[in-house]
């Protein structure tokens, strides 16, 4: 199944949303994981569980927070879809 | 030395906890599991194909949970983790089609007491899955690792024992982690192995002796420590020496002296300190310190080494549940 940049971008914020319980709509892709949200690498397996199902491919959590920003994971994520 | 087998297999047969072992497609772990329940120390739980693990365990007194076959019974779980995490179920369910994860979820739904994993997985996987499906003891920042020691020729500590901590797990920490080091691993030493704990958050710097950022960021791990639990006896920051020789620590230290040169729990400032202070004890002081203990968690977590035999698995295990 092919995902716009778009619908990756709503999916990894619904996942990174609910992983740090904070409102989707108050995240952006320019936001870095540990400087702006404070990510934990325990958080990641919520994001990566999300991203696995809806995304249908296997998230290493390790390249997830390898990614400087939001957008770069999605970037990578779209690599990995295509 | 002390036999340090028996003292935990003696506390695990007082409770004699149910223990899950997510990684029994493995014939070592099966074995080892079976063992363990043979011996009283635990009431084992195995997570694997039932053909495969009955073949290796034939007709044991153990229970077998094929999760592949039964997805009912990832589902029950998925359930409670869905509703506890406000999280989609269907999501969790595939999440807990990890044998690992499920095991996890297990203990952290009250079916069982400890997990013991590690022998097939990523330590790092096990202590992931262990954070988000157990979670962290309410006083706990996060988890971290001791390891038991008993150096040749020292008799101070506990009966010439000691605690260090943390030389595998946390490596660079601030004073917060520190503290939450020196909390975690003083509940776990009193629930293991019965001691008062003593202890000393150690330094290049005695009380001030080296004005430097790292000594007060020791310094300051006290303090939060003394905070979180005012009657634990913990002092620094504090040198070796000044921590575990009596006529040292009364020398160096004016004023307020908590431990007078007497603890058994060893805080290191970083994981190097401590990683490089257990090689050296097990290789200059025949002082062991092969296997660390995992503290931190809601409920016990073994981690096992990856070329552990079934001796070894079983004396892991026997710690884990005798912290139940």
């Amino acid at each position: 199944m092919a995902f716009t940049n778009e619908e990756i971008t709503d999916i990894l914020l619904e996942a990174v949303g609910k992983a740090i319980k904070r409102d989707p709509a108050t995240l952006s892709p320019d936001m870095r994981w540990v400087e702006d949200l404070n990510f934990k690498s325990v958080q990641g397996m919520k994001v990566c569980g999300l991203l696995n199902y809806k995304l249908k491919v296997t998230v290493p959590l390790s390249a997830l927070i390898e990614c400087a920003t939001l957008q770069d994971a999605v970037d990578m994520l779209a690599g990995m879809v295509e | 030395m002390a036999d340090l087998k028996q003292i935990f297999v003696d506390r695990a047969r007082q409770k004699c906890p149910v223990v899950i072992f997510p990684e029994a497609e493995n014939e070592i772990i099966a074995k080892a599991a079976v063992e363990a329940g043979a011996q009283g120390i635990c009431k084992p739980v195995l997570v694997g194909d039932e053909g495969a693990v009955k073949g290796f365990v034939g007709e044991a007194d153990v229970t077998i949970l094929d999760i592949d076959a039964r997805p009912e019974l990832v589902n029950e779980l998925a359930e409670e983790y869905a509703r506890r995490e406000d999280f989609p179920v269907e999501v969790a369910a595939d999440m807990l089609s990890n044998k690992i994860n499920y095991a996890s979820m297990y203990v952290g739904a009250g079916k069982a007491d400890a997990i013991v994993a590690g022998y097939t997985c990523a330590t790092a996987d096990a202590v992931l899955a262990a954070q988000e499906f157990i979670g962290l003891d309410a006083d706990a920042a996060m988890p971290n690792a001791y390891v038991i020691v008993e150096p040749d020729n020292f008799t101070g500590g506990e009966d010439g024992m000691l605690v260090y901590a943390d030389p595998v797990m946390v490596v660079q920490p601030s004073s917060e982690e520190l503290a939450s080091i020196a909390l975690n691993t003083a509940s776990s030493v009193e629930k293991l192995l019965g001691w008062e704990p003593r202890v000393a958050c150690l330094s290049f710097s005695t009380k001030g002796s080296g004005g430097h950022p790292d000594a007060e960021k020791v310094r300051r791990a006290v303090e939060i420590a003394r905070e979180a639990r005012p009657g634990l006896l913990i002092d620094g920051e504090l040198q070796l020496d000044s921590a575990i020789i009596p006529r040292v620590s009364e020398k160096k230290i004016k004023g307020e002296n908590v431990l007078k040169g007497t603890a058994n729990i060893l805080v290191f400032p970083d994981c190097d300190a401590g990683n490089i202070t257990v090689k050296a004890t097990t290789l200059f002081a025949n002082g062991g310190g092969t296997f660390a203990i995992m503290c931190g968690f809601a409920k016990p977590v073994g981690e096992l080494s990856r070329n552990s035999d079934i001796d070894g698995i079983v004396f892991s295990t026997a710690a884990t549940a005798a912290q139940c």
